[in-house]
């Protein structure tokens, strides 16, 4: 290498800063079209949801043999929420809510092998499910009548749907987003989270000891998920604005 | 999407493909830096850089359905980029200068700090440098900026400029020639 070519590596330039263009396309792809190109987006479509059923039929099969499960989870890159961008499917969510057996909250509290955080900005539910199954996961999930500030939504009839998972035993939850649904990207008391709204979007959940089967989906309204730091995974539906969200998100301690 | 450990660009390719725009922000945020400087090089103006790796961006992503798995990300991005901006660069009405300076700092070397003198020295012929290069032509000067500046390899230069490696080899070679010329050595 020549004199010139060792200085030109050298050189340390003072380059303008770089503009922060991944926010920008973000924001440009929520109006744009899929990934695939025009001639390919018919056959993109049902090899991707093939692509999500050889993972469900792995999942399945790798649930039975506790030590492999992680390290698979991990091949997958998925240890505890994934966001999957699809349109719902209004036949599946025939099922109501899925909610478990109803009792109260110091029942949920020590039966759900993990520290159940309470909301303190809308207070102690009006009704409290444990789903508990023998080989599942288990998960809490509270529901708050409407009321002032919590008007009843669409999706649950209920003001308020605030649920937690035992994140800690790596549950799978895919959520299944139609493209006029809005997902943003956020931090709640530091911890990672999204807010879905604009438009129902479907909901699925793999029980994280379960049998690796999908819960049935159904509809669900603006949604903030909350990946604690504390191992829970929170979620919270309703008919309210986003920073009413993260502002109840924000209240939940144990 | 929320995950235990980073994704490897194979996965977030996958999941762009399958229309997951976080994963391609992924990507982007991954590349931006570079994609943004070789457009600046051939554009000359910051303004028309950012639009033009935007523009280069977005038409990537509609374009991933041709991107052959497995290969490299960066090259065939950068040839999107690059082209972009010659687009830009040729449609602008106005053709910008292109200004590089010199960082203060000269890149750590290890060696004993220099003389003050020295180093005044040395920040001239980083200017002359520079000041050089803005003034070749824009095919000149952004083959030794994705060769040196850049840090591209031969094989990612010739992707990023569309042309085969010996193409890049007879280029460089012609480009540096005229660079001393700029900068008023002997050929």
């Amino acid at each position: 290498m020549s004199e010139l070519e060792l200085e030109l590596r050298a050189l340390a330039v003072d380059w303008p800063e770089t503009p922060d263009l991944a926010s920008g396309i973000e924001s440009r792809l929520a109006h744009s079209a899929p990934a695939a190109s025009r001639r390919h987006r018919l056959l993109a479509r049902p090899a991707w949801q093939l692509a999500v059923a050889l993972v469900a039929l792995v999942l399945a099969i790798v649930a039975a043999v506790p030590p492999a499960r992680s390290a698979v989870l991990d091949l997958f890159g998925i240890s505890s929420v994934e966001v999957v961008r699809e349109e719902p499917q209004p036949s599946r969510f025939a099922s109501g809510l899925g909610l478990g057996d109803a009792v109260t909250l110091s029942d949920a509290r020590r039966r759900a092998g993990f520290d159940v955080v309470v909301p303190s900005a809308v207070g102690e539910p009006d009704a409290v499910y444990l789903f508990d199954s023998v080989e599942g996961g288990r998960r809490v999930d509270f529901v708050y009548r409407p009321r002032d500030g919590l008007p009843e939504a669409s999706s649950t009839g209920a003001g308020l749907l605030v649920t937690q998972f035992e994140a800690v035993a790596e549950p799978v939850i895919q959520k299944t987003i139609g493209a006029a649904a809005t997902l943003e990207r956020l931090t709640v008391g530091g911890d990672p989270a999204f807010f879905i709204s604009g438009e129902d979007h479907g909901f699925a959940y793999i029980p994280t000891r379960g049998g690796g089967a999908f819960e049935p989906q159904r509809l669900a309204g603006n949604t903030l998920l909350v990946d604690r730091s504390d191992g829970i995974l929170l979620r919270i539906e309703g008919d309210i604005p986003r920073d009413e969200a993260v502002r109840i998100a924000e209240s939940a301690e144990p | 999407m929320v995950v235990g450990r980073p994704l490897t660009e194979t996965e977030l390719v996958e999941r762009a493909r399958g229309g997951d725009g976080l994963a391609y922000a992924a990507l982007v945020r991954d590349h931006q830096e570079i994609a943004f400087r070789i457009a600046y090089v051939i554009c000359g103006s910051a303004a028309d850089a950012e639009e033009a790796a935007q523009e280069a961006f977005v038409k990537a992503y509609g374009a991933l359905g041709r991107f052959r798995t497995g290969e490299p990300l960066r090259p065939w991005l950068l040839a999107i980029v690059a082209n972009e901006a010659r687009n830009r660069r040729r449609s602008a009405g106005r053709r910008a200068a292109l200004t590089l300076r010199a960082a203060g700092e000269e890149r750590p070397s290890g060696e004993a700090a220099p003389s003050p003198e020295a180093a005044l020295l040395a920040g001239e012929r980083r200017e002359a440098l520079l000041a050089g290069l803005s003034r070749l032509s824009e095919r000149d000067r952004t083959v030794i900026a994705c060769r040196y500046l850049l840090e591209l390899s031969e094989a990612e230069t010739a992707a990023t400029l569309g042309v085969r490696r010996g193409t890049v080899k007879s280029r460089l070679s012609r480009a540096l020639d005229r660079l001393r010329e700029e900068v008023g050595e002997r050929v």
